[in-house]
């Protein structure tokens, strides 16, 4: 396969800014160290569309690197976790918005929390395969605003949790910032253990009396945990081995940010130290597919992620239906966060 | 002096014996086995043994372990245990679950010191959660007082599918769904215990159960 880098990063996120009070005493009151963690996270408004913040983060990167949308654009491919509509993805309103001229659209609906290394391998395979040059890779979040906020969603304990964001990159065709490898496996038996649930007993489509939230089978807990926990330092170190390095030799891990086990687990099982693990779970909360640009941007932003380090992506999603990892030498190109 | 039949032990395949494997691959194959971290599933996925230091004498330990009552103290939801039978069976609720039953039976060897509790939910004929827990005077093994305590759990195959699921309250999540937390429940509920025991046996208060009189 021919090399590709991610020649930008950029992030939008929505305005308005979340604190722990907006749910109300129930958060307060809660014991369970499970949805604790988080300070702020950002909510889509009710008339903001994931379109949107896909475009606006775009644009970034088109300033950045002075493209042109009619030429220097290939490939769109998005991932939004609750659509803007539920029948038409949002890639042909971001093209549209971007003046773009491309020659595939995908809007995905799978593999949440790691769509953006899924999208990364998508972008590859075409990439490879249909002497394409670049690809936009979109990952947008917005189940917290959309689901979480609502008045009978936002008292439930895990309401807090979930944070909306968008992480954009810019993939091309050359060397300098490589995706070094690259690794995906799915487990078909676990993609009924989370779901759509409503009180009322509705279909996610009809009416009904109940807003309705995101769930995980309750008799799966124990199991999910365990599952997860495995699951992404597995991935990971394959991913490593792959790349040709030993997990040791990672500057940094980034990962899905479900709550605060998972990444401490995370790190313990690959034994790095808290500092080599980046995450914005504090900030962002729950940024589920957003999570790992998001962080990569804003670390890139701060300086955290200097020129040649080597940084391991990797998550898993749902309930664990999926989990990828690939293995970034970042070298130093645009960002902007 | 007995002396081994070494042809007979040659019989069995993949034995390491100092007769056939070397010290010098015996280090390879330690070190080969020794890991800096180890997946919960491959320490806790077939055996979930906890185990603790007790600042109370094994007996004490004894005596409180084998009264089927300080279950309703130191578990974190068994309760309310009454006689179902003659023989020694219980049943009670276990709060964790719904309307959930739990049937219990002591199998206990003071000599030895060992109290095993023979459960299960929902009925009480087939006692297959068996929870084998063994006291060692600590100053055997660690040269100190008080005791140790090992708790040992095996999963039985019932855990991961119920056979008297007709017997089970409707929509209620099954014991056997949770395996993979036991290794932590279990370590809960044996600090319960290590703190139970300490307190009363460092106050010289009775070591219990504090049953309400007339309440049995």
């Amino acid at each position: 396969m021919k090399p590709i880098s991610i020649a930008a990063i950029a992030t939008a996120m929505p305005i308005r800014e979340i604190d722990n009070e907006f749910f109300g005493q129930n958060l307060k009151e809660s014991k369970n160290k499970m949805f604790m963690g988080t300070n702020k996270r950002r909510h889509l408004g009710r008339d903001d569309n994931a379109s949107d913040l896909i475009v606006r983060a775009s644009k970034k990167i088109m300033d950045e690197l002075n493209l042109d949308g009619g030429k220097d654009i290939d490939i769109i491919i998005t991932n939004v976790s609750i659509p803007d509509q539920p029948f038409n993805g949002c890639g042909a309103v971001v093209s549209e918005q971007l003046g773009a001229k491309v020659k595939y659209i995908f809007d995905l609906h799978n593999t949440g929390c790691v769509s953006f290394i899924h999208m990364i391998d998508l972008a590859r395979a075409l990439m490879t395969a249909n002497n394409v040059k670049t690809a936009l890779v979109a990952s947008v979040q917005s189940a917290a605003g959309r689901i979480f906020s609502q008045e009978d969603v936002k008292t439930r304990p895990q309401a807090a949790i979930p944070g909306d964001g968008c992480g954009v990159a810019y993939l091309v065709n050359d060397d300098k910032s490589p995706i070094i490898s690259l690794v995906q496996e799915n487990y078909p038996a676990y993609s009924n253990d989370m779901y759509a649930s409503f009180e009322c007993g509705r279909k996610w489509w009809e009416a009904g009396q109940s807003s309705g939230h995101i769930d995980f089978n309750p008799a799966k807990t124990a199991k999910i945990t365990v599952r997860g926990n495995k699951l992404v330092p597995t991935i990971s170190k394959q991913a490593c081995k792959e790349a040709g390095i030993r997990t040791e030799d990672l500057d940094y891990l980034i990962t899905n940010q479900p709550n605060i086990f998972f990444l401490r687990n995370w790190r313990e099982a690959l034994q790095l130290s808290e500092e080599k693990h980046l995450h914005t779970f504090e900030k962002y909360a729950n940024l589920f597919g957003a999570g790992i640009p998001v962080t990569l941007c804003e670390n890139i932003h701060n300086n955290r992620v200097q020129e040649g380090d080597i940084i391991c992506l990797s998550g898993f999603s749902h309930a664990g239906d999926y989990a990828a990892a690939c293995i970034l030498k970042w070298g130093g190109q645009a960002f902007i966060a | 002096m007995a002396i081994i039949n070494e042809v007979e032990m040659s019989k069995i395949p993949n034995l390491k014996r100092v007769e056939i494997t070397s010290k010098d691959e015996m280090g390879g194959i330690l070190s080969d086995l020794t890991h800096a971290v180890y997946p919960h599933d491959e320490l806790y996925g077939e055996f979930c043994p906890v185990h603790t230091y007790i600042d109370c004498p094994p007996e004490k330990v004894f005596d409180y372990m084998s009264n089927v009552h300080s279950l309703e103290e130191w578990s974190y939801s068994v309760r309310d245990l009454v006689p179902a039978d003659n023989n020694g069976l219980f049943v009670g609720k276990d709060k964790i679950g719904d309307n959930t039953k739990i049937y219990c039976k002591m199998v206990t060897n003071k000599e030895a010191l060992l109290v095993d509790y023979h459960c299960a939910w929902d009925q009480g004929d087939d006692l297959w959660m068996i929870y084998l827990n063994r006291i060692v005077p600590a100053d055997l093994v660690l040269n100190k007082p008080g005791s140790v305590v090992f708790w040992q759990n095996c999963r039985h195959p019932h855990y991961d599918n119920n056979p008297y699921k007709d017997k089970a309250p409707k929509g209620r999540p099954w014991v056997g769904d949770f395996w993979d937390m036991f290794y932590a429940g279990h370590m809960v509920e044996l600090m319960n215990l290590k703190r139970i025991l300490e307190f009363r046996h460092a106050h010289n208060l009775p070591i219990g159960p504090f049953i309400e009189e007339g309440s049995v």
